[in-house]
């Protein structure tokens, strides 16, 4: 090269430094945001997701420990009560039924808000116990598949299972199915939350641009506290499947 | 640097490669359109060698000048894929159409044995801003480690090699008109040839971290 083209060449790669540089510093700033941006977001459905269990927790320990203990003082009393007129001892009668229907809904409403089951025997029994008890009450059938045994942290397990109510109420108020299989299995160190309906299906994606709605988003935020991953895959008329990918 | 040494670095593309071959049916088929790309890529690479080597300067010109639309086609139809053109159909087909007419516009004119440098240096804008959005995307909706994103490696892979290709064929274009000696245009390619190894390697990650194929239908059949 002459001397011309030597101080030409040097110039150019002045530039592709400078270049070099400035593309350098956008990525790592990039990541860098990106991490600290990722924590916060974290953090911040952590403390929601907490204050919401909390929240159930105390609601269900109130219903069931004080309404639940006040009712049946009530039914005791009233059914303690000597009457001698016919028709108001079928008054109390169908109080004391009313009572305990009363009572009966309210264990029911404190189960859902928080299953004594998945606290005390786990998440495989506390599903199995939610599809035998919910099938019948909605009229759809739902198949519950998992061969393996749960090792689970106890975050971990009411994550999954509220996924799976979610997805189920999602399954009759939306997508108007009579099936749905829900699979759970481990492999690779990841556990898998497959499920499955043969409802009227919607287009994820415009669904998503428009307003994904509190179910998707809930749906994605437990995912995302568990470091896992949701994909959906629904076309209108084809069902819906879900997928959770979960790091265990 | 000989033209040997550039040839072997520019072999390195060979692991994103054989890493797709390896996880080719594993892999989301969205990502398909980016094996491809590097498997035509180093397809051109050595089918360039052989025809530089066997003294047919106008045919290895004619392969690398081919290559630019279909580097153009594959990378536009990746991006279709990840939904950059809002998932139409018609967008992207009026993309490939009008870069397919505009590429084919400078062949017309200036045949397929010339470098297109004006055509070389569209397409590379375009894929880099079709890369920045993406990679935006990617940045904000990402819940996981970027870095383990195959598209972030990609995008980034994108943004960088084809910034510096951008640079070389300006250069190329203002300077080589004028009469230059055969060592500062050596000198010249060889940016590209570092930024190649850079992004190949970039690439072989990216493969690597590409999601695996959600396949609901075999997980069902149990």
């Amino acid at each position: 090269m002459d001397p011309k083209e030597q101080e030409f060449y040097q110039r150019l790669q002045i530039i592709v430094s400078v270049v070099g540089i400035i593309l350098l510093y956008f990525i790592i700033t990039i990541i860098r945001y990106q991490r600290r941006s990722l924590r916060l977001h974290k953090e911040k459905i952590q403390a929601e997701i907490d204050t919401l269990e909390n929240e159930r927790k105390r609601i269900a320990s109130d219903l069931h420990d004080e309404l639940g203990s006040l009712l049946s003082a009530v039914k005791l009393q009233i059914n303690n009560l000597e009457i001698d007129v016919p028709e108001d001892q079928e008054v109390i009668n169908k109080s004391s039924a009313h009572i305990d229907s009363i009572i009966h809904k309210l264990r029911e409403i404190s189960n859902n808000l928080m299953p004594n089951t998945l606290v005390r025997k786990g998440l495989k029994k506390a599903i199995e116990e939610f599809t035998e008890n919910s099938s019948p009450t909605y009229g759809i059938q739902v198949k519950f598949i998992c061969d393996q045994d749960l090792d689970l942290s106890q975050h971990k397990e009411i994550n999954i299972y509220r996924i799976i109510q979610e997805i189920f109420h999602n399954t009759i108020k939306h997508a108007k199915a009579n099936v749905l299989i829900i699979k759970i299995l481990i492999e690779d160190n990841r556990l898998l939350l497959m499920t499955a309906d043969n409802g009227k299906g919607f287009d994820y994606f415009a669904k998503v641009k428009d307003n994904p709605g509190l179910g998707l988003r809930n749906l994605q935020s437990r995912a995302e506290v568990m470091g896992g991953e949701l994909t959906c895959q629904s076309e209108p008329g084809k069902g819906t499947m879900y997928t959770f990918e979960i790091p265990v | 640097m000989t033209d040997t040494l550039r040839f072997y670095l520019s072999l390195s593309i060979g692991f994103a490669v054989i890493i797709g071959i390896v996880r080719f049916r594993k892999i989301d088929r969205s990502y398909y359109p980016f094996l491809y790309n590097t498997g035509v890529a180093l397809l051109v690479e050595i089918i360039s060698r052989i025809l530089y080597k066997s003294g047919y300067p106008d045919a290895f010109s004619a392969t690398l000048t081919i290559y630019s639309i279909v580097d153009f086609c594959l990378f536009a139809w990746l991006f279709h894929n990840w939904g950059l053109f809002n998932r139409s159909k018609l967008i992207f087909g009026l993309v490939i159409g009008a870069f397919s007419a505009t590429w084919l516009t400078f062949v017309i004119l200036n045949g397929i044995i010339s470098p297109d440098y004006y055509f070389l240096i569209l397409y590379s804008f375009a894929l880099v801003f079709f890369s920045v959005t993406t990679f935006n995307k990617v940045v904000v909706h990402e819940r996981g480690s970027i870095l383990r994103n195959a598209k972030f490696l990609i995008c980034l892979g994108i943004i960088i090699f084809y910034t510096f290709f951008v640079v070389v064929c300006a250069t190329e274009l203002s300077v080589f008109s004028q009469h230059v000696s055969r060592v500062l245009r050596r000198n010249v390619n060889q940016i590209n040839v570092y930024s190649n190894l850079l992004v190949n390697l970039l690439y072989a990650l990216a493969v690597v971290w590409i999601p695996r194929n959600k396949n609901f239908t075999s997980v069902f059949r149990s």
